[in-house]
């Protein structure tokens, strides 16, 4: 059962949110007592992937460009403060840190420091390697601090952590795979203390019962996903920032809690310095553009109030009701808002308006599906190509290019999903040319 | 549909101005500028499509008040009716309030106001069905191409906008994105794939920069490396430096510690100083005979013991039997109980079997069956009869609840009946007229269009034999004129001469050489003179050709709709009543009737659905009543199985049902008492055989019969057993720990003999005295080892914590006082060079590390991956906003084709037979080709010309003709509006207007209402010489004066100078009615040069100087 950000439960004393920290979430897992260990704690994080940028962001004011260039350095950042400031035990990195061939020099100089941080304060780090960083390609001139431990791809290695000669836990580990289709591998002995599994790669659950491992830390999902199951705990942190619209809400690491009753609590920790949201609101057609800028400020500033230190990529989605209304269907009006709210709420931190949609009206007036008008004959061609998804459209005819087979292609080509909403903007469009905001 | 008149009670300069009797066909509304025409042209069209938010300003509130807004009183084929439209002016309302009234006094709104006009907006009206002097003069103020392309727009698609004009607007905007050329910087496109490029090759470099840093990792680390290994030397020859200035310091005490360690060394070896235990070995000797005297006092007491025990008697078999006895001893109290129950559930059964006896005589009463055992009625039988009795009953109720609904429907009927007789007869609605809205709505529909059908099939029969005629024409063009026949014969016969000439001066031998060239020159002009004249042939043949297919080709297509006309028509007059004939009349009684029966519909709707539900009332009684007579049959046939008399009611049941409750309890408490009393004697039965089997177990005399009495004896026996018992045991405890103490004091006795053996074997003494002088050579050993202790300390705290023992100790040892102080002086000197060593490597290592930060901390290449990130979108967002013109490109254009290849056609042949008159047959058709956006005219000489090469005037007459024939076009797909002409005749002259205004009003009266503005004397004259009405619009402050309003009507010639004399009014000023008309251009197409064979030149040359001039 997965149980990601809806089961509250309960904290213990000294784990509630830390202040200091970029923002402690709530308890997303919790396995009841299934043996006796000594109390610790550790930081779960994957697909930091220093090297990769944000999407989707066409434009963007200059006051933002070094926030969001670096955004992805930031967030690991946020990730390498949380771990000291909850006096974790270990960190644990399963995969796609960062690309080395692609990363340059800042990614590798960064991620040494930050070793290096957590390596005066006693932290180890666990390391496995996903499908994008090769751990082998790492500079052989350049050697990872003490306190940094790699997995090998080709087998499943061990790793002991112990305090004052005790064994906390033991990691089995080992770096992502194409190959490696089960974890029969991954099986844990007696008396090893915490059994922790490390690697990457995307799982069922099911499959990964019954090896003695009590926490799977794995890695390469797009979001969060933590999976409680008798006994153990399969756990995906997700990216540690949102990089493009897809990936929606806060972004960051999973704490783990070994509690000595046996009790193994997980709690979301928010590391992105950069945040996607996608707002909504259903007005009315008949709604008066400045009416719509009011809503849009309010909600605007409710999200910057409520996250002061955040930057917010927002995309706008304004959902109608009603019927088709020629002023509210403006083309020319939608650009003045969108350059209107990018303007008002551009500070730094402060909320970009990345884009402004509309739904597609749902009615439009009776009569001109049937008058003999341009308009008409247009609106019963639109109707012609939404009924019958096979006629096709020769759009390569107008798109130049002749030398350019392979771009044309990828010009003109378009999905169910595309076409639909090709057709409804060229229905806005041609009712607009076509007088349809005379009448 | 057309205006009959107007009324204006307050709208601009206008107040209570009534125009009354506007003719169906053309009339001309004359006045000088800001005599309102405008104001009433805009009163018309707010009319009918009421007041936004321009005309609200320009024209509200009015000038010299009245109440905001007026009425048009208009007349339909279906009837005439008026459209009242006002304005409230606190109210911030668009339209207006419109009010439309038909002469019967209904009234309806704007939905019926939108059907009235077909739909058709005010943009459309604007485009199609006014034309302004706005339109004319913007014609004339564009290019030739401009106007050229203006008139095309007219022909392929044209309504609220243009296609053609939409359609550049999007090509412009789709090419504004990508162009022909995708790399080329002008198009959106090409400026982000040049920066996508740039971008990468940037992010490469970035990149490489990674490969750079480790290269430069690499070296540092080799340099850390070397520091470390030099550091770790300097710091062993430090220590060594000072190890030897340590052993120089301690090297005299140690000689002194040698010479103690000798001494030592002579006591050779002793047993170990912890063995030697004096005291230890005196103290064993007093314990041992301490421990003697007590194990003997011990022996005499146990003997005196075991004497005592042996004196007390025992019974043991009744010792043995003891739990049970006081086991029964405890049930006495019990055993009373019992007793006590027995006698109280005899009594309980005799009064049970008692009332079991009178119940049952009583449902013998019930049943009437004398003495027949009643025991086979239970609460089973009474249940199963129960729920029979109770759904006889429910379904009672329910068929009286059904009759009473039946009765209800019945007298709702009758009275919807009676009212639905009289409302028929009131509305008089006649016998054999179909009966149904339905079926009457059918008809009128079908009578309408039939009508429609029958003008239809008569314009396209006109439009066919104008067709034919013109055949005939074109079919005589195929032959070439005499004019371009004498034209191509006269080029050929010049080439055929010079041919021959040349031919003879170039090959006759008799010719001068100096002539040869010359001859040559000739037969080649010769040559090229008849080819041209040959192509020339050629090229009027195809022309004329390709004309003819044209007209053929629209023959056909009038042929064909003419036929699709007839066989509709044909289908039509089956389904209509046979011998009807005067179509009209027959429809406006079908609306009539429609009219009529709308009132009695619901009245008729009504009765059909109470009759509905009477019917359906009635079944569902008798579906009950059925069920009613089921249940009082199953409830016969249950009696009888049961074996009950069949007059037993179901009321009777609920009686019968709490006696036999009262029977089954009376027997149910009988068995209960019996089987409890039973039990009972059992267990007091029971209880007594154990009491005297155990009194016979213990083999004591039996003084009582009685089991409770003997029970008691047997308890007393025991307790005195039992304080016997308890002495005896006393006396074994005690016995008991005497004989454990008597052990443990032997065993300590021999353990302290043996605790001195062993300690005198320990110290490997034999005896007493050997063990005395061993302690004595240890006392004399220790004092020594005081000694060197003494010594060592010293050493240790000149070594402190810094220096190993054994390493300073060791230099002492192999070098000596004097070798020492070699050895540190070479120790120094190593120390200094590799200090410089370190120095230089740590420079060099800072310059590398330096770099190495410089380059991790540049961020160039994330924001160069942000800004290509950027672009990448940008080229998305491009390519879906590029895909979106393309789509609605696509699909105009398949509505242009669809334009061009229907209606296009119709509307150039329509043109074509206008421009014909207005131009008094100088110029007879317009045409397009296939392929292009190009008008032609063709001239009557034959030629053809691209409309773009026409003076101004001809271009404003071509136009005019496009305009009356979109209105036809539109009146073909049934919407007839009337036309408002705002001075359209300006710029023609005298000829022109003539033929414009025979044009005009030829067109009114075939079925157009055409209202025409002017200012100018001249055009309302010319109007008037046509038989057209002219109306002269009064000054409006006449109007206001009248009484109740002006009905005008005035000749227009009268009033002119009436007109001419009144000053203008200064206090509200018309903005179109202020603006001058150009000054007329005049034709400028000099018709002598018509003639000539290259006339288009010198008509385009006309055409073009003027402008300049004025440019």
């Amino acid at each position: 059962m997965s149980e990601t950000g809806k089961t509250p439960g309960q904290i213990p004393a000294g784990f509630g949110p830390v202040s200091s920290s970029p923002g402690t979430g709530s308890v997303v897992g919790n396995v009841a007592a299934a043996g006796r260990w000594e109390p610790f704690r550790f930081l779960h994080a994957s697909d930091l992937l220093l090297h990769r940028p944000l999407q989707g962001v066409a434009e963007y004011p200059p006051s933002w460009q070094s926030v969001l260039a670096s955004a992805t350095y930031h967030s690991a950042i946020r990730f390498f403060d949380a771990a000291i400031a909850e006096r974790v035990t270990f960190v644990l990195l399963s995969g796609n840190v960062v690309d080395l061939d692609f990363g340059g020099p800042r990614a590798i100089a960064f991620l040494l420091s930050q070793f290096e941080r957590l390596g005066q304060r006693g932290i180890e780090v666990y390391w496995c390697g996903g499908e994008q960083d090769h751990l082998e390609r790492w500079p052989t001139a350049i050697e990872l601090p003490p306190n940094v431990r790699l997995f090998p791809s080709t087998l499943v290695d061990t790793a002991t952590v112990r305090r004052q000669g005790k064994t906390l836990a033991t990691i089995y580990g080992a770096a992502f795979d194409p190959h490696r289709t089960s974890v029969k591998e991954f099986q844990a002995g007696a008396n090893v203390g915490f059994p922790i599994g490390l690697t990457h790669g995307s799982y069922e659950s099911q499959r990964l019962a019954g090896h003695g491992i009590r926490y799977w830390a794995l890695g390469g999902k797009l979001n969060r996903d933590v999976i409680t199951q008798p006994g153990q705990i399969v756990a995906y942190p997700g990216t540690h920032l949102g990089r493009d619209s897809a990936a929606q809400g806060p972004r960051g690491a999973i704490l783990v809690s070994v509690e000595a009753d046996g009790q193994v609590r997980t709690q979301t920790v928010d590391c992105d310095s950069v945040r996607w949201l996608n707002l909504s609101l259903s007005v009315a057609e008949s709604v008066h553009i400045d009416a719509l800028k009011d809503l849009l400020a309010d909600r605007a500033l409710q999200m910057t109030s409520k996250l002061p230190d955040q930057h917010l990529l927002v995309d706008w989605h304004i959902a109608t009701t009603g019927d088709y209304s020629a002023e509210f269907r403006r083309e020319e009006n939608h650009g003045k808002l969108l350059k209107w709210l990018r303007h008002e709420f551009s500070s730094s931190p402060g909320l970009w308006s990345v884009s402004l949609t509309f739904s597609a009206p749902q009615n439009l007036p009776k009569g001109w599906q049937n008058e003999d008008t341009i308009l008409g004959d247009y609106l019963r061609e639109v109707a012609r190509y939404r009924q019958d998804v096979k006629l096709p459209f020769h759009l390569a005819h107008y798109a130049g290019g002749q030398d350019e087979i392979d771009g044309v292609t990828r010009l003109t080509r378009m999905d169910a999903t595309v076409r639909e909403s090709v057709l409804d903007a060229a229905l806005l469009a041609g009712i607009e040319r076509l007088g349809g905001n005379q009448t | 549909m057309k205006i009959k008149g107007m009324r204006i009670d307050g709208f601009g300069i206008w107040r209570d101005l009534s125009i009354e009797s506007i003719p169906e066909g053309m009339t001309v509304f004359f006045g000088r500028n800001e005599a309102g025409k405008s104001t009433l042209m805009q009163f018309i069209r707010t009319c009918f499509f009421g007041f936004p938010k321009d005309r609200r300003e320009k024209y509200m509130p009015p000038v010299y008040g009245g109440t905001p807004g007026g009425r048009l009183q208009l007349q339909r084929i279906e009837g005439s009716l008026e459209i009242q439209r006002t304005l409230d002016l606190q109210r911030p309302s668009d339209d207006g309030d419109v009010i439309i009234t038909t002469p019967e006094g209904s009234a309806s709104g704007q939905t019926r106001l939108r059907a009235i006009m077909n739909e058709v907006d005010e943009p459309i009206f604007n485009h199609v069905f006014a034309i302004g002097l706005q339109e004319i003069q913007e014609l004339g103020a564009l290019n030739d191409t401009q106007a050229a392309d203006h008139l095309y727009r007219l022909t392929s698609g044209f309504d609220r906008v243009s296609l053609i004009d939409v359609l550049r607007e999007i090509r412009q905007q789709r090419e504004k994105l990508v162009g022909g050329d995708w790399f080329d910087p002008s198009h959106q496109l090409g400026r982000l794939l040049k920066r996508r490029k740039d971008l990468l090759v940037q992010i490469d470099a970035l990149v490489a920069g990674g490969r750079r840093w480790a290269k430069i990792a690499a070296h540092a680390k080799d340099f850390s490396r070397q520091l470390a290994e030099l550091e770790q030397q300097l710091a062993t020859t430090d220590q060594e430096a000072r190890q030897v200035e340590m052993a120089m310091q301690i090297a005299d005490r140690w000689q002194n510690r040698c010479v103690v360690e000798q001494q030592i060394a002579a006591f050779g070896s002793l047993p170990d100083l912890a063995l030697i235990d004096i005291a230890r070995l005196d103290q064993l000797n007093q314990e041992a005979l301490k421990q003697r005297d007590i194990v003997n006092n011990q022996l005499v007491e146990r003997k005196h013991l075991r004497q005592s025990v042996g004196s007390i008697p025992i019974n043991r078999l009744l010792w043995k039997n003891r739990n049970r006895i006081e086991a029964l001893g405890e049930h006495v109290p019990w055993l009373e109980s019992v007793e006590r129950e027995i006698a109280q559930l005899e009594e309980q059964r005799q009064g049970a079997q008692q009332s079991l006896k009178e119940v049952t005589a009583e449902i013998q009463r019930s049943l009437g069956v004398g003495n027949r055992d009643a025991s086979v009625l239970t609460q089973n039988t009474i249940s199963s009869l129960h729920g029979v009795a109770r759904g006889i009953r429910e379904d009672r109720d329910r068929l009286t609840r059904a009759e009473t609904e039946v009765r209800e429907a019945e007298i709702e009927v009758k009275h919807l009946r009676d009212t639905l007789e009289s409302a028929r007869a009131h509305a008089g609605v006649q016998q054999g007229a179909p009966s149904t809205l339905e079926e009457t709505s059918r008809l009128a529909n079908r009578l309408r269009k039939r009508t429609e059908l029958d003008k239809k099939i008569e314009s396209l029969e006109t439009s066919r034999r104008e067709m034919q005629r013109d055949l005939d024409v074109v079919v005589e063009n195929q032959e070439l004129p005499a004019s371009r026949l004498l034209v191509i014969g006269g080029v050929a016969l010049a080439g055929l001469l010079l041919l021959l000439f040349g031919a003879q001066n170039w090959l006759s031998r008799d010719v001068e050489e100096s002539i040869r060239p010359t001859g040559i020159l000739m037969f080649v002009m010769g040559s090229v003179g008849l080819l041209f004249a040959y192509w020339l042939k050629q090229s009027y043949e195809r022309n004329a050709r390709d004309e003819l297919n044209d007209f053929l080709h629209q023959i056909e297509l009038v042929r064909q709709q003419l036929k699709r006309a007839r066989q509709t028509r044909d289908e039509l007059d089956a389904e209509l009543p046979p011998g009807v004939t005067h179509w009209e009349t027959r429809l406006k009684e079908a609306e009539g009737q429609i009219g009529k029966m709308e009132d009695i519909i619901p009245l008729e709707n009504k009765l059909h659905a109470s009759r509905q539900h009477l019917e359906t009332l009635k079944l569902k009684r008798d579906k009950i009543d059925g069920t009613v007579k089921k249940a009082q049959r199953h409830w016969r046939e249950t009696l009888k199985g049961l074996n009950l008399p069949e007059k037993l009611k179901p009321a009777d049941i609920k009686d019968l049902a709490r006696l036999i409750q009262r029977l089954e309890t009376w027997r149910a408490s009988l068995e209960e008492s019996s089987q409890r009393l039973t039990e009972k004697q059992n267990e007091h039965r029971v209880f007594c055989a154990r009491i005297h089997a155990l009194a016979e177990e213990t083999q004591l005399a039996a003084a009582e019969n009685n089991p409770q009495k003997r029970l008691a004896e047997l308890q007393r026996l025991v307790r005195s057993q039992r304080e016997l018992i308890e002495r005896r045991e006393k006396l074994a405890a005690e016995f008991k720990k005497l004989r454990s103490n008597y052990h443990t004091q032997r065993a300590r006795q021999d353990k302290l003999q043996a605790s001195k053996r062993r300690l005198l074997s320990a110290a490997g003494a034999t005896t007493e005295e050997q063990f005395r002088d061993f302690a004595h050579q240890h006392q004399q050993r220790g004092k020594l080892r005081d000694k060197l202790e003494v010594i060592d300390e010293q050493i240790r705290a000149a070594l402190g914590g810094h220096f190993q023992w054994d390493a300073v100790v060791g230099l002492v040892q192999r070098h000596g006082p004097a070798g020492l102080e070699r050895v540190w002086d070479k120790l120094v000197q190593d120390a200094e060079g590799l200090k410089q060593r370190i120095s230089g490597l740590t420079l060099e290592r800072g310059k590398l590390l330096q770099e190495m930060e410089s380059l991790s901390s540049n961020e160039g290449l994330e924001i160069a991956r942000l800004e290509l990130s950027a672009v990448e979108q940008q080229i998305q967002d491009l390519t879906r906003t590029w895909q979106q013109l393309a789509v609605v490109n696509q699909l105009l254009e398949s509505i242009r084709e669809q334009h061009e290849k229907l209606r296009q056609p119709e509307t150039l042949k329509e043109a074509s037979k206008y421009l014909e008159e207005l131009t008094d047959g100088e110029y007879r058709r317009i045409w397009t080709r296939l392929v292009g956006e190009n008008l032609f005219v063709d001239h009557e000489g034959g030629q053809a010309i691209n409309v773009e090469f026409l003076s101004r005037g001809t271009r404003e007459a071509v136009f005019l003709a496009l305009r009356l024939a979109l209105v036809s076009a539109y009146a073909r797909r049934g919407i007839t509006l009337p036309m408002v002409l705002d001075d359209v005749l300006v710029n023609f002259d005298e000829e022109r207007c003539h033929c414009a205004a025979e044009v005009l009003a030829k067109f009114a009266k075939t079925g157009y209402q055409v209202l025409m503005f002017t200012c100018h004397h001249h055009i309302h004259q010319t109007f008037s010489k046509h038989g057209v009405a002219v109306q002269a619009l009064p000054h409006h402050r006449d109007v206001i004066k009248t009484e109740g309003g002006a009905v005008v009507i005035v000749n227009a010639d009268d009033e002119w100078d009436y007109l001419v004399d009144e000053p203008l009014e200064p206090e509200y000023k018309d903005d179109l009615e202020g603006e001058v008309a150009p000054p007329v251009l005049e034709d400028l197409v000099d018709h002598d040069n018509l003639k000539s064979e290259m006339w288009w030149e010198t008509a385009y040359e006309a055409a073009v100087e003027p402008r300049k001039v004025n440019d």
